[in-house]
């Protein structure tokens, strides 16, 4: 499988997109982002989680215990209301920036 | 305090339980469905962990995300470095010893200076007491300090006080004890309030040797006279002569000089009967200290303004007093001759102390960051299964500071050890000259700023060693240039601390001989003094 790795700083984006549709635990937020992505994004799986921390601590996801699938306690993350915030600013740039980037690579040389 | 820190430790523990079971439940997962898809299943469980890649790093990178709450890492922290520190005990009680020394010695200067400089006597309103100098001399005569009492405007009260050595009775054993000679307002214009009895007033103070009253130091009623509650209306011989105990001065108090305390106060006016020779009426004999609380607002200048006119009305009418001038000064260091000399000695010695200091500082980090050399295996192992360097740094820190705190603490221990001892024990002089310094709360916090400060210092300096440590290196055991760079940081180290030293010695003993010139310096009364011994 090819995947192409993700931009520094994307990772935590990706996280808040996958927790906007419903709570979810650390492998479940993996797995749609990998869906989201139709699997072309790779995450070292580890990395998720000092994310998820690091989110969780700037107020931008809350936590609560649940249980999980097959029966066990697992820990469930959810978009905050600043998190929702954070993701409408942070997807606006990024389509701004993703329009602007492709349009400066689609620029076609101009004939003399 | 101990309840916080065990909640947080138990919540602590909670927490790094449940980054662990949702770690494993992710491997666990991620496992199923690798079997799902039909990996076999001992190979699926390994490539779900390589998929996770390193945990004890991510775990780590988790608890610097989270934020720690302090207590929980400050006791991890603190747990690890005293293990540290109880392996390697030498290194431990070297440093501690050096910084108790550095520390000890710097709190003894710092309390000597606070009491003997800084602290105020006790007594209200001391700002406002001020002696009276004649040609930078605290003596005058006494007819002049009748003329100066009677014609200032800047003083609300003047009096005029002298030391002097008297004879006192006690129990058929005559006793050498230093007194002052003190006229009737000097309690008034002190403001202070007996602890027994009462003090006596200016009318106790008319005529020559017409009042027999002796008022007790605190220290001299405790101690000479088992502190007799019903010592107020007894009689005590001095200078074989009887005298009506009135009261006791309160504790603490001991007049207006810094050094001096007197454990006996008679009226001015009884001095021919103390000295056995009047100057009462002598215009060119300067024998008496003159000294008194400014009026509310009333400036130095204004105050030696106003003494300008007294001095230039003293000149012309009286013969004898020719050239003098009148100057007020801080009363405490027998008039303004103590306070610079002892001002510039207290910066002298104060300097010698920071040199201590220098060079334990030096001592330590040289010792701390050897050590640094020596660990570096152990902090490249660290940092290869997945410490953070700040993580590492900040336990470096911890230790330097369980250190200083350890040092600090032995420190103020060394140093209220020899103020004890500077407390009881008397100059090799026949005179009260007494040091009381008590080692007090300010003292301590003192001991605890310094010793953080320097834990600072020498804990900050190899630190810097090992944030550039990097693992492949470290763990292959050549360490290359870092070690060259860190062992020029030694050399550096060393250089200095044979600096300090050096200076060190040098300044001890120009501060040495300085001492024993100050102490064959006149100590302005010595002349009626030895008349009197003589007698």
């Amino acid at each position: 499988m090819n995947k192409t790795s993700i931009l520094p700083g994307t990772l935590d984006l990706l996280i808040l997109k996958a927790a906007s549709l419903g709570p979810l635990h650390g492998y479940g937020i993996l797995l749609r982002i990998e869906q989201m992505s139709g699997g072309a994004l790779g995450i070292e799986q580890g990395a998720l989680y000092p994310a998820l921390y690091r989110l969780e601590r700037q107020n931008l996801l809350t936590t609560q215990w649940g249980t999980s699938d097959n029966n066990r306690r697992a820990k469930y993350y959810s978009l905050t209301s600043a998190g929702k915030k954070r993701l409408r600013q942070e997807t606006s740039g990024w389509k701004r920036l993703a329009t602007a980037m492709s349009t400066a690579l689609a620029a076609e040389p101009e004939e003399a | 305090m101990l309840r916080t820190l065990w909640n947080a430790f138990t919540r602590r523990k909670q927490w790094e339980q449940d980054l662990q079971d949702e770690m494993r439940d992710h491997i666990a997962q991620r496992t199923q469905h690798l079997i799902a898809a039909g990996v076999p299943e001992p190979k699926a469980e390994r490539q779900a962990r390589l998929e996770f890649g390193p945990a004890e790093s991510y775990k780590e990178r988790c608890r610097e995300a989270h934020g720690l709450r302090w207590p929980a890492e400050l006791l991890q922290d603190l747990r690890y470095g005293f293990r540290v520190l109880s392996h390697s005990r030498g290194f431990a009680a070297i440093a501690i010893i050096s910084l108790a020394l550095g520390v000890g010695a710097n709190a003894v200067v710092f309390s000597a200076i606070h009491t003997l400089l800084v602290r105020p006597f006790p007594i209200p309103e001391p700002e406002r007491i001020y002696s009276i100098n004649r040609n930078h001399d605290p003596s005058n005569s006494f007819p002049n300090y009748r003329e100066i009492r009677d014609h200032n405007q800047v003083f609300d009260g003047l009096f005029a006080y002298r030391i002097a050595p008297m004879s006192l009775e006690n129990s058929g054993v005559a006793q050498r004890v230093w007194g002052y000679l003190v006229t009737g307002n000097y309690f008034d214009t002190l403001q202070v309030h007996p602890f027994l009895g009462r003090f006596f007033g200016p009318p106790e103070d008319l005529h020559e040797n017409a009042s027999p009253y002796a008022v007790l130091s605190y220290d001299c009623w405790r101690n000479r006279f088992g502190g007799d509650p019903g010592i107020a209306g007894k009689t005590v011989h001095i200078n074989s002569g009887v005298y009506t105990v009135l009261g006791v001065a309160p504790q603490g108090f001991h007049g207006t000089e810094a050094f001096y305390w007197p454990e006996i106060w008679v009226p001015m006016m009884m001095q021919p009967r103390i000295e056995g020779r009047s100057w009462l009426n002598e215009r060119n004999e300067y024998d008496a200290w003159i000294a008194g609380r400014l009026k509310h607002g009333i400036t130095n200048q204004q105050a030696d303004a106003d003494l300008g006119l007294i001095a230039a009305n003293l000149v012309r009418q009286y013969a004898g007093n020719e050239g003098i001038y009148l100057t007020v000064a801080r009363a405490g260091f027998a008039g303004s001759t103590g306070r610079d000399p002892l001002q510039a000695f207290a910066g002298g010695v104060m300097l010698l102390a920071v040199l201590v200091l220098l060079a334990a500082c030096a001592n330590l980090a040289s010792m701390v960051s050897a050590r640094v050399a020596d660990r570096h295996r152990e902090f490249a192992i660290r940092l290869s299964i997945g410490a953070g360097r700040t993580r590492l740094l900040r336990q470096l820190l911890t230790e330097s500071l369980l250190l200083s705190v350890l040092g600090g603490a032995a420190g103020f221990a060394l140093a209220a050890g020899f103020l004890h001892f500077i407390n009881q024990w008397r100059a090799p002089l026949d005179f009260p000259a007494s040091f009381q310094i008590p080692a007090d709360f300010r003292v301590f916090g003192f001991a605890f700023a310094v010793a953080l400060v320097t834990g600072l210092v020498f804990g900050i300096l190899p630190a810097r060693a090992a944030w550039r440590t990097d693992p492949n290196e470290g763990l292959k055991g050549t360490q290359g240039n870092a070690l060259s760079r860190r062992w020029a940081l030694r050399d550096l180290l060393l250089t200095a601390q044979v600096a300090v030293c050096c200076l060190l010695v040098t300044s001890s003993f120009v501060a040495l001989r300085g001492m024993v010139q100050s102490l064959r310096m006149p100590l302005g009364f010595s002349g009626s003094i030895r008349r009197h011994s003589r007698l």
